[in-house]
């Protein structure tokens, strides 16, 4: 075996030739605006918020201040909760949506479907919120038609409770669940459903046994997915909620424009990323890699 | 052929090293001009890497390619003048038929009068006239692979490179496409790299057959002298399909081939007839499995472990159903005793 | 494929999820629908049924400066922010897709950041930021943040198109002569055209109904569209809402879900 090289041996890496990519730095060069993007939209602020919330040496008070102020102890648990509540319906409706969409036959029915799941993604975030405001007020249409049958005899309070956050959440949320659940399925085949039929299952039992298996991380990933989104809501909590049903965002909200307490507003900002931290790395942890992997196709 | 007797490509110890493995290792092959050579080969086999080397997507990790007398091994494919057909056509789906064609003039400066001139002859030769303002979602897989040719061909490249590319057609319009190659190699006269892990291309194609194998090359020798007698046991068994039987059931015939290494003879299967040699062997064996093929049969003869194929007349398969003994007649002068070179 | 169901526990079971898929159209389309049927009412106070039938919130709507001008600030931020991710899209995918950087695919998973980040807790970072920076009630400073919100679905739709292009195409550009640039800018670009569509549409759809940053980020001079609603709604409501409300659904129901949907069922297909 002939060990004159003609060129210089570097092994993997040659520093010569053509290749159909660009090279390291000019990769580097395009890559420039969206790192300096990130620097300054997501590094510089996330130091920033704690720079903000242990200003004056009072960090740490802060930090217990969010767990122990009613509150904030009140908007936590309900944020918490009711995001979970969220992720569970967003999850379940999504994925009877996306389902529907993967297998259904019917084409009435795809368009349909598909004209409900992007609904919510075309309105706008203000629109969206007070037409479901209208829905929901005293005189509006669910209390009319309910007096009206006489099922009731003095009008609802749905608006600033947890049915209207939640409610409201989930609409927002709905497209986004629908949406990855659908490419999760996507690549369930048709014919899976249809053999265990042939083997002798029912429909439930071959959805049950055949196909949950299969889609259970990307749900699982899903739900984590829109827990964390549920976490930060703004608009829907301080419009549908008010300060009977607060969200932390609400408390943020508060703090901001009105106490004008910028730290305090940091530390609330910093325990909610927190949270979501911790749901995101659960949902890694149960989900493992492949489920997100599912979803990004 | 022309009396420029330099090759059209000549490799030179070629090996591609990933890590610690050798996708292609010492290839070294001269291609003579106007040559049509099958690089055949299993997948993995380092066929296709090889290739992509002499195109330009990927440089050797040490050897050298020469494209006539200009050594190419690390220059852009944009520069090496050859023309290239994939597997999957890769026509531009935003262009028409006639702007694919055109696109390597357009590339190299031709002016316009002369683009449309060529492009509508190619499109001529190519039977693709009708189709020039089509796009290329509106054609069937031959017609689009008739386009990457006419594609390939219209600057008249050196070389031309052609990977798997009946891959994607049905064994009909392989046929025909098959034939349209050869035409066109007839026609062009340009010097073509053709891989396949088809033998029945390399057969019809091929004026000279490379065979690769676990990023070596085997052998390469014309069609026939392949055919009629394979330079190894891989080569005999992957190319003809030949039966290759262990020395220790002929006596004798080690005789006939290299000493000091483990021999095989091998004996195509038309070559092996039922009934008593003449001049050779006579082996035992029952009737395995028999399979029509329209004029004759194939028959697969267990001879004591020993698997054979024999391809015999349809009247003595006929004589001869599975489960059936019968002798199998081996024939000294249609055996090669080749070193055993499988493993 | 056979549909039928056979058991009558099966049927049950189609039934209910039949009634299921029924019950969440309707949830979900009542507050769109309300809003258009709310839309055409005339009464003087949103009631409901409405008594009186007309256009007049429309007309209100589209004559008077109150609701145009945030109308046309809120497009005009929406088309430049969309260009500006649109753009640093562009650069990323080449980085990320097209190039030899190491740590590529990290660099792509960070350009989503902003999609995933609570948008309460992010708005409380940029207000910190851009207080500190001056940046707070500029509309440069509204149209960075607003394409930095838009980048992801530039990265995520440019993404996913450019992973399911066949590689090859590129390649023959090359061996016909062309150089990497030019076969990216002729033939690779056209090819994502609709990608790159979707994306602006996205981005544009995003900073155009945006309603928390503008709180957070925004001043005198900057009342957006949504801004404008949203003070509104606060301060006791005006029936007009109606009419913008039922004029977004229709309009960007026409432009981003018909295509997408359009889009999606030709794939499923």
């Amino acid at each position: 075996m002939s060990s004159t090289r003609a060129h210089d041996a570097k092994g993997a890496t040659r520093s010569s030739g053509w290749h159909p990519h660009l090279g390291p730095w000019q990769g580097l060069l395009f890559a420039a605006p969206v790192l300096a993007a990130i620097a300054f939209f997501v590094v510089y602020p996330l130091v920033q918020l704690f720079i903000q919330a242990f200003s004056d040496g009072a960090g740490l008070e802060r930090f217990a201040e969010v767990f122990t102020n009613p509150v904030s102890v009140r908007a936590l648990t309900t944020t918490i909760v009711d995001s979970l509540i969220v992720a569970l319906i967003a999850v379940l409706a999504g994925g009877l949506i996306a389902w529907t969409l993967h297998a259904t036959t019917r084409r009435w029915l795809r368009v349909l479907t598909w004209i409900a799941l992007l609904i919510p993604f075309t309105m706008g975030t203000i629109v969206k919120n007070y037409s479901i405001l209208l829905l929901l007020v005293a005189n509006g249409p669910i209390n009319s038609a309910l007096l009206g049958l006489g099922v009731i005899d003095q009008p609802l309070q749905l608006l600033y409770t947890p049915i209207a956050v939640v409610y409201g959440i989930a609409y927002s949320l709905l497209p986004y669940a629908g949406l990855t659940l659908f490419s999760v399925f996507s690549h369930v085949d048709h014919n899976l459903i249809a053999s265990a039929k042939v083997l002798g299952a029912t429909r439930m039992t071959a959805l049950r046994t055949v196909i949950f298996p299969i889609v259970r991380g990307g749900m699982l990933t899903t739900a984590a997915l829109i827990f964390v989104l549920s976490l930060g809501f703004y608009v829907t909590p301080v419009l549908l909620g008010g300060l009977r049903s607060p969200f932390l965002a609400t408390v943020i909200n508060q703090q901001i424009f009105t106490l004008y307490d910028f730290p305090g507003a940091s530390a609330t900002a910093i325990v909610v990323l927190l949270i979501a931290l911790v749901a995101l790395g659960a949902a890694i942890l149960a989900g493992g890699r492949n489920a997100g992997r599912q979803m990004l196709r | 052929m022309t009396d420029n007797t330099q090759p059209a490509v000549r490799l030179d110890q070629v090996s591609r090293l990933f890590g610690s493995d050798y996708a292609v290792q010492d290839v070294s092959l001269d291609v003579a001009q106007g040559e049509l050579i099958c690089l055949l080969g299993a997948s993995g086999s380092g066929k296709t890497t090889l290739l992509r080397m002499i195109a330009g997507f990927d440089s050797p990790t040490s050897g050298r390619i020469m494209l006539g007398d200009r050594d190419v091994s690390k220059l852009a494919p944009s520069r090496r003048e050859i023309g290239m057909v994939f597997q999957n056509y890769a026509l531009f789906p935003t262009l028409t038929v006639e702007k694919n064609v055109e696109y390597g003039l357009r590339m190299r400066g031709w002016s316009a009068r002369d683009r449309s001139r060529r492009v509508a002859e190619m499109l001529e030769r190519m039977h693709l006239s009708a189709f020039a303002k089509r796009r290329p979602s509106q054609l069937s897989g031959g017609q689009q692979q008739r386009v990457a040719i006419a594609r390939a061909l219209a600057y008249s490249p050196k070389l031309m490179l052609m990977d798997e590319p009946l891959g994607a057609l049905d064994k009909a319009l392989k046929q025909d496409m098959l034939r349209e190659i050869r035409e066109v190699h007839r026609e062009f006269g340009t010097t073509i790299l053709y891989v396949t892990h088809d033998r029945e291309e390399a057969l019809t194609l091929a004026d000279r057959v490379a065979i690769m194998r676990n990023s070596k090359l085997v052998a390469c020798t014309p069609v026939t002298d392949l055919f009629h007698a394979p330079p190894t046991a891989y080569a005999a068994e992957f190319f003809t399909g030949a039966n290759l039987i262990p020395v220790d059931r002929l006596p004798g015939a080690e005789d006939q081939g290299p000493a000091g290494v483990d021999l095989v003879a091998s004996v195509r299967p038309r070559d092996l007839t039922l009934g008593v040699a003449q001049q050779g062997w006579t082996l035992q064996g029952t009737v395995a499995d028999s399979i029509f093929l329209g004029d004759d049969a194939s028959l697969t003869i267990d001879l004591n472990g020993l698997s054979v194929v024999a391809q015999v007349p349809l009247s003595a398969a006929a004589a001869s159903p599975v489960g059936s003994s019968v002798r199998v007649a081996v024939e000294r002068s249609t055996i090669h005793v080749l070193e055993d070179d499988r493993k | 494929m056979a549909t039928q169901p056979v058991r009558p526990s099966e049927r049950v079971f189609s039934i209910l999820t039949g009634i299921a898929i029924g019950a969440i159209i309707v949830i979900v389309l009542a507050p769109a629908v309300l809003a258009v049927v709310l839309s055409f009412s005339t009464d003087s106070a949103i009631s409901f049924p409405p008594k009186n039938w007309g256009f007049d919130r429309y007309v209100d709507f589209f004559t008077s400066p109150q609701w145009t001008d945030p109308l046309f600030l809120s497009i005009r931020l929406g088309l430049m922010s969309a260009l500006l991710a649109l753009i640093v899209g562009l650069a990323t995918l080449i980085a990320v897709h097209r190039s030899r950087l190491p740590f590529r695919g990290g660099i792509e998973t960070l350009s989503l950041v902003s999609l995933v980040l609570p948008v309460s807790a992010y708005a409380v970072a940029m207000f910190v930021v851009y207080s500190a920076t001056g940046l707070r009630g500029t509309e440069i400073g509204i149209i960075m943040m607003y394409a930095m919100l838009g980048l992801p679905m530039v990265v995520l739709i440019g993404g996913t198109a450019i992973r399911q292009l066949n590689g090859d195409v590129e390649l023959v550009a090359n061996v016909l002569g062309a150089s990497k640039f030019r076969a990216w800018g002729g033939l690779t670009f056209p090819m994502l055209a609709p990608a790159f569509i979707a994306a602006f549409a996205a981005a544009f759809q995003l900073a155009f109904e945006e309603a928390v940053f503008i709180d957070f980020l925004g001043g005198p001079g900057l009342k957006t569209l949504p801004k404008a609603i949203s003070d509104s709604v606060r301060y006791g409501s005006d029936p007009v809402i109606t009419a913008i409300a039922a004029t977004l659904v229709i309009i960007t129901t026409v432009f981003v879900a018909i295509p997408l949907g359009v889009a999606r069922g030709r794939k499923h297909d």
